[in-house]
């Protein structure tokens, strides 16, 4: 290494001051905003927002469309990634094409496709109508779109994690006579525990914070269909700042939890390999 | 035979990994499959596992067709070339994993495992995982994982591959001397001849998805049928034209000459050479020393041949002028190779 | 689809019968009733909806802005990376954390937060404001909501590249008795370009499609601050699903033009890297 000469020194702290000025502005700023203007009247009126009816509804609502999409990402991400590192198969170029698809579709759109799948001019609304299901301005359809932005999230970190491992300890224990099941939880889930867990976190700050695609197809059924962010939005453009700050404190909480239970997983990922 | 195969074939794309194979191997022998990388060594022992299947042909074990037995109820053991033990368990788990699977009682389980961790000496590591172990220690458990449900197969892919040097040499003996004393049929794949001479009762010589040679290693070494068994092994010198060696009968559409550096003896002048009449003149290109002896290289009528000369023997130096007497040569036509013998060594020796 | 060849590992139907499924009642049905629904106009219909003034002049604001957004962010996430890999200063752990949050925080939350921050009540907008600039409700307004939800891609593409620039190499150089700028220009640029590329590709595709932040800075005022998925938006709520369907499909060839584009400088960087085909 060189001896850090006098040039180089104001180079590195300007770089750094650049650095964190620019962090400092562009994102600590923002959540220290968040934070003073939901408290600017006093802790009554933020206890009173954040415990509102349509915001405890919210709330569950963010909750449970949240879990759902976890819960069907991991399913999918699971077995996509059992599927794409054990085997070789035709089409598997494009598969894995189509799973990483939907992060570069702008929500809105995300949202739209939905909406011309199961709404009004859909050929098959007819059939929805008469089974008397909804998913358009609906939950269902909040959890579908939820789905279609966090897609690709839990499968991405887990396909490099076994494609990088190779299959040799799974044909070992196949060729013992290891049933698949008891393959994945001995052998393979051992081996993916902090990549899926990364993967969980990732998708779970996606699905709870998700705006665009929500929007269009939840229809803003106040206490119905508004999830968090949503709530944030129509309580913003309705002048009443202090409550949709109150709000978005709760999820910039929820983003700082993600943030560090983030940087936990990748701390110990790295130390158990 | 114990195990057979006949006229297997398996292609990866357009690429012909076994090209109509066959040979049989008897119980309880240890056999080497030796070949080059991409010889299809790895694929044969990998379809007779179950874990490839042939495009053609039949695999048998014990007088019975398995191509469609799953690869588990094959009653095979197989110790992978990266050992693939598994990472997040024990050596005990490791080795209990195939008697866990068959659901065998806890204590059967203890005293099996207890068993394999003394055979493989390892006592007193049962509860180290495979990261805390050397690469000879993960050897053995891997050996002995494979050996767990009593096989009657053991196969073995490159299974020095990934030890160094040292440790190599010590580990040979011992799974040579533990598979003659548990007499299980075993079947090692290596692309090291040394090791394949050394450790097998016979060898089969694999190239471009082909059978060349199955026999003894010594009959292998010395008898090459083919040209390619015959440039493989040892350390040959190859050359096109031999016809500058004037001791040596010329055969009809001669490809390649092959010499090997036990054929040839190289003398100073000063030294007596019983076959001094015969022997060519030659130039000491370079001289290095190996381990366990010297190395020249000589070139003699246009070619740089390899020969070996012992410590005991005066030194000899670069830019010196040499006798050089070639006992053999192999000469390939075709896919064939045939031994030439030196016709001095078959005439009355003249002495001088 | 075929295995082409038999594995001993199980649950090969099992695991792939679950992703198709998954995979086409979420992605492929409803991907391709966007298709369905736009072929059932005609190419005119299509034509004449995208060139309208107010339409052609999202695209130009859209463009502009994420382009000059992925730009900054280009060249700060270079900066930030390096920052973060080759020095060390107080409370740099945190901001190595903090480069996530636009990926944890809803974009509702940062296009709110922002906008409070740069009206001209705000304390960013504020001090701009003395000198009669705005941000808030301009273009301007938009870029900045676009860097922050940009920030994390340029510097996550551009870190582990320089993690694994072997220090041999910049000594190796100086050694050879290359100046520090020297080597900085020949050997350092080089290497990282490719990543930041790729960066740059990625935050660009998603700030095209971004809503969620810019909805609130925007101001939406026709011809000036209205974004594509804006305009997609208001044709939905006056229920122009035509409209909106064909604009979303441009949109939708925007990105995977960008995407393919970015899968391009990646093999093409890997290629580099690790040799052979």
């Amino acid at each position: 290494m060189y001896k850090e000469t006098n040039s180089s020194k104001i180079v590195k702290w300007s770089l750094i001051g650049i650095s964190v000025i620019f962090v400092v502005l562009m994102l600590l700023l923002p959540l220290i905003t968040v934070i003073t203007e939901a408290f600017k009247q006093g802790f009554a009126v933020y206890e009173k927002a954040v415990t509102d009816n349509y915001t405890v509804k919210a709330i569950w609502l963010t909750l449970e469309a949240t879990a759902l999409a976890v819960i069907i990402n991991t399913v999918f991400g699971l077995s996509a990634a059992w599927s794409i590192t054990k085997f070789q198969f035709k089409g598997k170029k494009i598969l894995t094409t189509l799973i990483d698809l939907p992060v570069t579709v702008s929500p809105i759109i995300a949202g739209l496709i939905f909406l011309l799948t199961f709404g009004r001019q859909s050929p098959i609304f007819p059939l929805l109508q008469e089974w008397d299901i909804k998913i358009v301005f609906a939950v269902p359809g909040i959890v579908l779109a939820t789905i279609f932005v966090t897609f690709p999230f839990i499968s991405r970190e887990l396909i490099p994690v076994l494609e990088s491992r190779g299959n040799d300890e799974e044909e070992a224990a196949a060729l013992m006579g290891a049933k698949g099941w008891t393959i994945f939880r001995k052998i393979t889930f051992p081996h993916i525990k902090w990549a899926f867990l990364y993967g969980v976190v990732l998708c779970a700050a996606r699905a709870m914070g998700e705006f665009g695609a929500v929007s269009v197809i939840s229809g803003h059924l106040r206490g119905k269909t508004n999830t968090l962010p949503l709530h944030v939005e129509i309580l913003f453009n309705e002048f009443q700042y202090v409550p949709a700050f109150a709000v978005a404190s709760i999820l910039v909480l929820l983003a700082i939890i993600i943030l560090i239970a983030r940087s936990l997983i990748e701390y110990n990922g790295k130390k158990k390999v | 035979m114990y195990v057979e195969l006949k006229n297997i074939n398996k292609h990866f794309g357009n690429f012909k990994a076994s090209d109509n194979v066959s040979f049989g191997i008897e119980k309880g022998k240890l056999i080497g499959l030796l070949g080059p990388s991409g010889s299809g060594k790895t694929t044969i022992l990998r379809m007779i596992a179950g874990l490839e299947t042939p495009d053609s042909g039949d695999i048998i074990i014990d007088g019975k067709v398995i191509n469609k037995v799953p690869a588990s109820k094959r009653g095979i053991g197989f110790v992978f070339q990266s050992y693939a033990l598994f990472r997040y368990m024990t050596v005990f788990e490791n080795i209990a994993f195939g008697l866990r699977v068959l659901k065998k009682p806890n204590n059967e389980i203890k005293e099996r495992v207890a068993e394999l961790v003394k055979l493989i000496g390892l006592e007193g590591l049962e509860n180290r995982y495979p990261s805390q172990l050397s690469g000879g220690q993960r050897q053995r458990v891997a050996f002995a994982r494979a050996l767990a449900p009593n096989p009657q197969l053991l196969l073995l892919d490159e299974p020095f591959a990934a030890i160094d040097a040292k440790v190599r040499q010590e580990l040979r003996h011992w799974l040579k001397e533990m598979i003659a004393k548990l007499g299980v049929t075993s079947i090692f794949v290596t692309h090291d001849q040394d090791e394949a001479i050394e450790v097998a009762d016979e060898i089969i010589i694999m190239n471009k998805g082909r059978i060349d040679q199955i026999g003894k290693p010594l009959d292998v070494y010395s008898a090459p049928k083919t040209a390619f068994v015959a440039s493989f092994f040892g350390q040959p010198s190859i050359f096109r034209d031999y016809s500058n060696f004037r001791r040596f009968d010329i055969i009809e559409g001669a490809e390649q000459a092959i010499v090997r550096p036990e054929f040839v003896k190289v003398t100073k002048k000063t030294e007596t050479q019983k076959y001094r009449s015969s022997a060519e003149e030659g130039i000491v290109t370079d001289v290095a020393f190996r381990g366990s002896g010297i190395e020249l290289s000589v070139l003699v009528n246009g070619v740089t041949l390899t020969a070996r000369r012992s410590f005991d023997e005066p030194s000899i130096s670069v830019g010196e002028k040499v006798d050089v007497f070639i006992y053999r040569i192999f000469v390939t036509v075709g896919e064939n190779a045939h031994l030439l013998e030196n016709k001095s060594l078959r005439e009355p020796v003249v002495v001088i | 689809m075929k295995r082409t060849n038999r594995s001993v590992i199980p649950g090969f139907g099992l695991t792939t019968g679950i992703t198709l499924t998954i995979l086409s009642v979420v992605v492929l049905i409803p991907l391709a009733s966007l298709v369905v629904f736009s072929a059932q106009m005609s190419f005119d219909e299509i034509v004449a909806t995208i060139t309208r003034d107010r339409v052609l002049s999202s695209f130009r604001v859209s463009f502009v802005t994420a382009f000059v957004a992925s730009l900054i962010n280009a060249i700060m996430g270079v900066v930030l990376a390096w920052v973060l890999v080759k020095y060390t200063f107080p409370l740099k752990r945190l901001v190595d954390g903090m480069i996530e949050l636009p990926f944890a925080l809803p974009t509702a939350v940062a296009g709110i937060a922002l906008t409070a921050l740069t009206a001209d009540t705000g304390l960013v907008g504020g001090f701009f404001a003395k000198f009669g600039i705005k941000i808030a409700f301009t273009q301007v307004g938009i870029t900045v909501a676009l860097v922050f939800i940009g920030i994390p891609f340029v510097v996550r593409a551009v870190q582990p590249v320089l993690e694994k620039l072997d220090p041999a190499y910049e000594e190796a150089a100086g050694v050879l008795g290359a100046s520090r700028s020297r080597i900085f220009w020949k050997i350092v640029i080089p290497e990282i370009i490719p990543a930041a590329l790729t960066g740059f590709g990625l935050a660009f595709g998603r700030c095209l499609g971004e809503y969620g932040s810019v909805v609130f800075i925007a101001g939406n005022k026709p011809f000036e601050t209205e974004i594509v998925p804006l305009i997609i938006m208001s044709e939905l709520q006056e229920y122009d699903y035509a409209s909106a369907t064909t604009i979303a499909l441009v949109m939708l060839v925007a990105s995977f033009v960008t995407l393919f584009l970015v899968n391009l400088i990646q093999t093409r960087n890997t290629k580099i890297l690790k040799g052979g085909i």
